[in-house]
């Protein structure tokens, strides 16, 4: 039986993160992982030659005084290779024909769309300012999608303004908080970056740290229960049989698969897990990973995002194959000016897959196969309106979909941002990192925000709990 | 939904839910002290609301909310 002051539970990179944080305030920590390789969503995988990434494609906010640059400092990741893309152009939108560049800075943003729509200018200072806000109260209870078409009349416009949060977030026109919305938006417009290198790199380097420090972060440990005492948690029982006694615990996992690891409670009520096992999940991410023949495209340091229709709000559609958007990112080559590696992404609701859930990795039943297949063909049937020719550059290509998050991040229905957030009801979506049980907390992308920099400063706010109830104690 | 209808129903939920004695759902009886709630659970508190009774209690509603009757009153009028 191993002890330590701080257990983890899952390495995605939010248990990471407050796994290095309370291993540089002096705890020993072991981090407990169910898969081969720590990492979660931001974990890579080979594929012959290439690495590929599902969850790390480019970040915002690193620059000088950014919102992520502090954090990213004091968890030593702004020693790795983060190249700044095109400041002139970061998100290239192709909508029904016409191309909108989006500059970085938000000065230069505004006034780059002012040249697209003269006739929105106060609709479009008022974004700015939106962008600027502080007010997160305000933000929280205030619908995305009508505060946009309340400030701007041309609903091209709210498509240029929308189209690259569509695989950085669900956008719901029901449900969306403001605040989602400016939070996966303004950081990305200050400053963007992608990694030279893969997200692996992300995690060796949090891994290593936690290592040096004296932590512990164990691979092949699925935590199978939570073993309660008198006044909290005492053990993780591992599935080979293995305990994990500490003072402490912190779940990384999904809310609701925390919740099935505590066995038998007289602290968890049935309320509790019932709000964290029913709360609406946002829908997934279909991912066209391709390797491209030699030289056969030159290196673009931009996204392309590309619309189907006029449309990019409520994109994933239950049981429907449609594609109505897609991020073409590519990955920086390791060397010369052409690009090897490039990832189309779109929006994919779990009932898509919903019928093979259960099928094992690599026996997927052929139909599951055929739906891949197909949505893989319009995925880059649609790459080719920004990309003439892609198709013929490809020598291999490789998919995942919302079940590939399913099973290897074991989080409900592929979702690709945990739980959906309601501005009509932020008191149940935006979810405490302490639970009722005093010595188990929660991190990861399901409880406030999501996405690198939002699970980052959720993971913040794990560590500042954990504080208060170390004191407390 | 007739109050003694929601008055039985928030007593067999709320005691089911919180894991609580039935007879200390009385009327007149505070809800945060026979519910031990806190900050925390009281989002539970309206969750069941929701759940139960399709009825959702804004945070600025909570500080009425004080007894259980309040509870039955609050429900009654927002159903």
């Amino acid at each position: 039986m191993a002890k330590s002051d701080i257990v983890i539970i899952g390495s995605g990179l939010g248990g990471l993160e407050v796994a290095l944080t309370m291993a540089k305030a002096g705890r020993h920590v072991i981090v407990l992982e169910r898969q081969h390789q720590p990492g979660g969503c931001m974990q890579s995988y080979r594929r012959g030659r290439l690495s590929l990434d599902t969850g790390l494609h480019y970040v915002g906010g690193l620059e000088d005084d950014g919102q992520l640059q502090d954090a990213f400092l004091s968890l030593g990741l702004m020693e790795l290779p983060w190249m700044r893309m095109d400041g002139s152009c970061f998100e290239e939108i192709h909508i029904g024909g016409r191309v909108f560049r989006w500059p970085q800075g938000i000065r230069e943003f505004i006034n780059a769309m002012k040249e697209y729509f003269p006739h929105e200018h106060k609709g479009l200072d008022m974004y700015g300012d939106l962008l600027a806000s502080t007010d997160e109260l305000w933000m929280q209870r205030t619908n995305a999608w009508d505060y946009l078409t309340s400030i701007i009349s041309d609903s091209l416009l709210i498509q240029v303004l929308s189209a690259p949060a569509m695989c950085k977030m669900e956008l719901t026109k029901e449900t969306l908080p403001l605040f989602t919305f400016v939070h996966g938006t303004t950081p990305f417009i200050q400053s963007s970056w992608r990694l030279a290198g893969d997200g692996n790199m992300l995690v060796n380097r949090l891994v290593e740290q936690i290592r040096d420090l004296g932590g512990e972060v164990l691979t092949d440990k699925e935590v199978v229960l939570l073993q309660e005492g008198n006044s909290g948690i005492t053990s993780a029982v591992c599935a080979d049989g293995s305990i994990y006694e500490a003072g402490l615990f912190v779940s990384d996992a999904h809310p609701s698969v925390t919740c099935s690891l505590v066995g038998e409670s007289a602290l968890m009520k049935r309320i509790f897990r019932r709000r964290m096992s029913t709360q609406p999940n946002t829908s997934g991410i279909f991912t066209l990973h391709l390797q491209l023949r030699s030289g056969s495209l030159t290196y673009f340091n931009h996204n392309k995002v590309v619309l189907a229709g006029d449309n990019c709000w409520n994109a994933a559609v239950a049981g429907d194959l449609a594609v109505n958007g897609i991020m073409i990112s590519a990955r920086v080559p390791s060397k010369g000016e052409h690009v090897v590696n490039v990832d189309i992404l779109t929006p994919m609701h779990w009932e898509v897959v919903a019928d093979y859930a259960g099928s094992k990795l690599f026996h997927r039943p052929k139909a599951y196969r055929e739906t891949k297949s197909e949505v893989a063909r319009r995925c880059l049937a649609l790459a080719e309106t920004a990309i003439p020719g892609i198709g013929d550059m490809v020598v291999k290509s490789w998919t995942s979909t919302p079940l590939t998050y399913c099973d290897y991040n074991h989080t409900p229905e592929g979702s690709a941002f945990g739980f959906r957030k309601d501005y009509a009801s932020p008191m149940m979506t935006i979810v405490s990192p302490r639970t009722q049980i005093p010595n188990l907390m929660m991190t990861g992308q399901s409880l406030m925000l999501h996405g690198l920099h939002g699970v980052t400063m959720t993971a913040a706010y794990t560590c500042q709990e954990i504080n208060k109830y170390i004191i407390s104690e | 939904m007739t109050r003694e209808e929601i008055i039985e129903k928030v007593s067999n939920t709320l005691s089911e839910e919180f894991e609580v004695e039935q007879e200390l759902i009385t009327p007149e009886a505070v809800i945060y002290d026979t519910l031990q709630l806190d900050s925390l659970s009281l989002v539970d508190l309206v969750a069941v609301v929701q759940y139960t009774f399709k009825v959702k209690i804004p945070v600025a509603d909570l500080p009425s909310v004080k007894t259980f009757n309040d509870l039955y009153d609050y429900i009654e009028s927002h159903q």
